[in-house]
């Protein structure tokens, strides 16, 4: 049996931080608390911690700037949480080393399944086995393996219908490409498309409630609205 | 330091400068005169300075003037009345002892004398025999002149003798009058004051004496003055410039006509002459002023070209008359005065015409009235190019008006239209470029307000989200509670739904402030309107079906193209179909439809209400801004307030309309903002 992961959470609101905690501990997690970056970067260097869930707004030092002094040292995985919800916002705090941001109000459900799959991807990444297999397509957390046409989110199996795979496969070999609903329909359905817009829409939903942890906020498979569908090269 | 020496300092620098520089002149111009005079003998420079009178020319010039009288009194004694006679006999009296004379005329016996006794002659030389001091002396022995000095015979032919002016005179005397004349003409050694009468010879010895001190004093004086002048160099340029400033305000006209005769005086210098000493230094003095004269004029007038440069030329008479005409012209509205001028022209065109035919009538072979028709007619021509000259510049200013207002109107608040400021479009352009001014401000004001606005509402709505959290996340806790009362799982399922509300309305406000102050990051590109209705349909495609409403789509199979934030008007779908989800009546029939038109790209989205709506087109917009009675039941959210705003910043026009129960959205997005069939 492993040891428990232990994670830290710092937000200068208390009730936040024990709203979480509760949260964190019901799912079997050991939680450390700190209200500010100062405490919080204190409590990293005393004790060994698996993940961080960070406020941007804290008095002494913010989170932006705490995940910077972090981020000199140690890799372990932050989740920032913010009340703000640009996308500016989102992108300044994955370019300053975060690796996930929540922003407030989140839906607890959201929060725990985004811890885990946080977790799963830091403590695998010692897996070489999965890193060095040659038919494999990786996109952030998604691994589509070629030989087995399988998927996995953050190590874990998913269960796709053929279709749902093929079209996975066709957007993951090229990644950052923005296919029109009728090429995917053609080279996956092998048939003549015509109003195919919504059967290839309805599968894409499917498939992004199988992947994403918020479908309504999906981190993968993106549709480019008026254009068509990718998977972004992450 | 008082003022008053500041004030007057330039003017005393200048004075000296002025005073050292005539002097100067003065001196100059005498001395020349003099030597033209003496033509040309260096020698005669020296008189005043040598102190001796009796080997001057002025002394000779003088002698010889007496003589020459003498001569010709009893020489040609018909040609004189008696008191022309007795005013030169007079004239040798005042000499008293300083001189002696005797004529006689053999013929007619007259005999002139103020000799004791008759004059003898030596038996040797055939000289006449004068007093002992007397031994200078002139003597005409019928046929030939003799000057004696000291027992000496004086060539006065030599051009070094000093008798070179009086010579040829006296030549053609004596050649005409080749008679029995004898005259004597002898000269005191040593000059004596005349007690009884003014003696010449004496006086002009005294001024002599004087007059070499005089230049000398002269000559120093203008050295020193000169020196200050040019140690106050600057002081006396300030004088320069104030010189200039009134010169300057002087029509060129004038200048040039007063410059004219003194153009003459400079040319009439050359032919000063006199007859003696006092007459020399007068006539010196005068032409001397009439050459200052000349000299500071154009002085004056090079010092106002210096320091004036181009208004030197351009402060005319002409100009000044167009100048005048401007300021006349500009009493009055631009409308009276356009017409002024052009009226103006007419008349002036006339009046010249007429003058023109009047002189070529009067004469036509006459050079001088041709010549002033020909100056007329040029007259009329530079009037006409002038009008038009101003005409073009007014038509093109006018342009340039027109086209600033374009430009101000299509937003460039930033450059200002420069006129000439004499032009007649200058007030017009200075009132354009004022409101512009005002309007930049108001601009640059609104801009700040919103900025703040933007900043109030991120701070509110973040001050709202962490409480929220809380809520949400405490809500949630008691949720999972497992041994609640039923009807406090019931309290719990309403506080997570509300709470769920809350947090959209929140994002929603934010969203919606952000989107109507213009400040909001926006990803434009080309993209498929009817792949985009498509989609958002397909994406909502669960809780379509599950509404019990059918869904008529006309949506053109072909790509209809548009440029537009795909995310934001993504957004404007989801909201007016949720709407259309929430509002209609059950069972009815929802319309969305894609067209392309002459116009633009025009979709719309119809719905039956399910109740009645007694709420005006623009009403359901507003109502959250202000606060009216649909408030007060659940409304919409912000939802169509949403989509107005964010179509309208993809560029589209969002208009809704009421008819009946009918409820109808148009997004219309007009050529210029779409690139259709690519």
């Amino acid at each position: 049996m492993m040891e428990k992961q232990r994670i830290l959470v710092v937000d200068d609101d208390r009730e936040i931080v024990n709203a979480i905690a509760i949260n964190l501990q019901n799912e079997g997690y050991e939680v450390l608390t700190a209200y500010d970056g100062l405490q919080a970067l204190d409590m990293i260097n005393s004790q060994s911690v698996q993940l961080i869930i960070l406020d941007v707004m804290m008095p002494r030092l913010d989170g932006l700037s705490t995940t910077l002094k972090i981020r000199e040292e140690k890799n372990i995985p932050i989740i920032i949480l913010s009340a703000k919800s640009e996308d500016t916002d989102k992108v300044l705090g994955l370019s300053m080393g975060a690796d996930d941001y929540v922003t407030k109000p989140f839906n607890n459900i959201e929060l725990m399944a985004r811890v885990k799959s946080q977790l799963r991807r830091y403590l695998s990444l010692g897996d070489i086995n999965v890193q060095s297999k040659p038919n494999l397509l990786k996109s952030g957390g998604l691994c589509f393996d070629l030989e087995n046409h399988t998927l996995a989110v953050d190590g874990d199996p998913v269960k796709l219908t053929a279709t749902e795979t093929k079209i996975v496969e066709l957007l993951m070999r090229t990644p950052g490409r923005i296919f029109p609903a009728e090429e995917i329909y053609e080279r996956v359905w092998e048939a003549p498309a015509y109003g195919v817009e919504n059967t290839v829409m309805v599968h894409i939903r499917r498939i992004r409630e199988k992947i994403e942890i918020n479908p309504k906020e999906p981190k993968y498979l993106k549709v480019v609205w008026g254009i068509g569908y990718k998977i972004d090269k992450i | 330091m008082d003022t008053k020496s500041i004030k007057s300092r330039p003017f005393a620098a200048w004075l000296c400068f002025f005073m050292g520089v005539s002097i100067f002149i003065f001196l100059l111009f005498t001395g020349l005169s003099v030597l033209n005079h003496s033509q040309w003998d260096m020698d005669a420079l020296k008189t005043p300075f040598r102190n001796d009178y009796k080997s001057s020319n002025a002394f000779k010039e003088r002698t010889g003037h007496y003589f020459n009288n003498l001569f010709s009194l009893v020489a040609d004694p018909s040609s004189h009345d008696n008191s022309y006679q007795e005013m030169t006999i007079q004239r040798l009296n005042n000499e008293g002892i300083n001189l002696k004379y005797y004529a006689v005329n053999l013929d007619t016996g007259l005999l002139i004398n103020n000799l004791e006794g008759d004059l003898s002659f030596s038996s040797s030389e055939g000289m006449p025999v004068l007093p002992a001091d007397y031994k200078y002396y002139w003597y005409f022995d019928g046929n030939k002149l003799w000057v004696m000095d000291n027992g000496q015979a004086v060539d006065i032919r030599r051009l070094d003798s000093g008798y070179q002016n009086i010579s040829p005179r006296l030549n053609n005397i004596s050649a005409k009058y080749n008679s029995n004349s004898r005259v004597v003409l002898a000269v005191k050694d040593t000059l004596e004051k005349n007690p009884y009468s003014q003696s010449l010879y004496y006086g002009e010895q005294q001024f002599l004496a004087i007059l070499g001190w005089v230049y000398i004093t002269l000559g120093m004086l203008s050295i020193a003055l000169l020196i200050y002048a040019l140690i106050r160099r600057r002081d006396k340029r300030d004088f320069d410039r104030r010189l200039a400033s009134w010169s300057g305000s002087v029509w060129l006209e004038i200048k040039i006509v007063l410059s004219l005769p003194l153009l003459m005086v400079g040319l009439r210098v050359g032919s000063t002459s006199w007859s003696d000493l006092s007459r020399m230094v007068l006539a010196t003095t005068f032409t001397s002023i009439e050459i200052l004269l000349f000299f500071w004029w154009f002085y004056v007038l090079l010092v106002d070209l210096i320091v004036n440069r181009r208004t030197f030329f351009s402060h005319n008479f002409i100009n000044s008359l167009i100048k005048w005409y401007q300021k006349y012209e500009s009493q009055y509205s631009w409308q009276q005065s356009m017409l002024k001028r052009a009226y103006m022209l007419v008349a002036a065109e006339t009046v010249l015409a007429s003058v023109f035919s009047l002189i070529i009538a009067i004469s036509l072979s006459d050079f001088v009235p041709l010549f002033i028709a020909l100056l007329i007619a040029g007259a009329g021509v530079y009037i006409v190019y002038r009008y038009l000259h101003r005409y073009k510049q007014t038509i093109s200013d006018l342009g340039k008006l027109i086209d600033h207002i374009e430009l101000i109107k299509s937003g460039d608040m930033e450059s200002r239209l420069e006129l000439a400021a004499e032009a007649d479009m200058y007030p017009a352009a200075q009132n354009l470029n004022a409101l512009q001014e005002g309007m930049s401000i108001n601009v640059a004001e609104k801009m700040k307000s919103e900025h703040l606005k933007i900043e109030l509402v991120t701070n509110v709505s973040h001050d709202l989200k962490t409480p929220l959290t809380s809520i949400i996340s405490y809500v949630d806790l008691l949720a999972k509670e497992e041994d609640l009362p039923t009807h406090v799982n019931d309290y719990v399922k309403i506080l997570v739904q509300k709470s769920e509300r809350l947090k959209n309305l929140i994002q929603d406000l934010f969203d919606l402030s952000k989107a109507s102050s213009g400040n909001i990051a926006l990803d434009m590109e080309q993209l498929d309107f009817a792949r985009l209705i498509k989609q958002t349909l397909a994406d909502m495609e669960e809780p379509i079906s599950k509404s019990g409403l059918t869904f008529r789509i006309n949506i053109p199979d072909e790509p209809v193209y548009i440029l537009a934030d795909g995310q934001k008007l993504y957004r404007v779908w989801e909201n007016l179909i949720t709407n259309a989800l929430k509002y209609s009546l059950p069972g009815s029939r929802v319309f969305v439809d894609l067209t392309v038109e002459d116009e633009g790209v025009l979709a719309t989205i119809k719905n039956t209400a399910n109740e009645e709506m007694n709420f005006g087109e623009d009403e359901i917009l507003q109502r959250f801004v202000r606060g009216d009675s649909a408030r007060t039941t659940e409304g919409a959210g912000l939802g169509l307030s949403i989509a107005q705003q964010f179509t309208q910043i993809c560029g589209g026009n969002f208009s809704i309309k009421i008819d009946g129960d009918l409820f109808k959205v148009e997004l219309l997005f007009t050529q210029n903002t779409c690139l259709l069939q690519i």
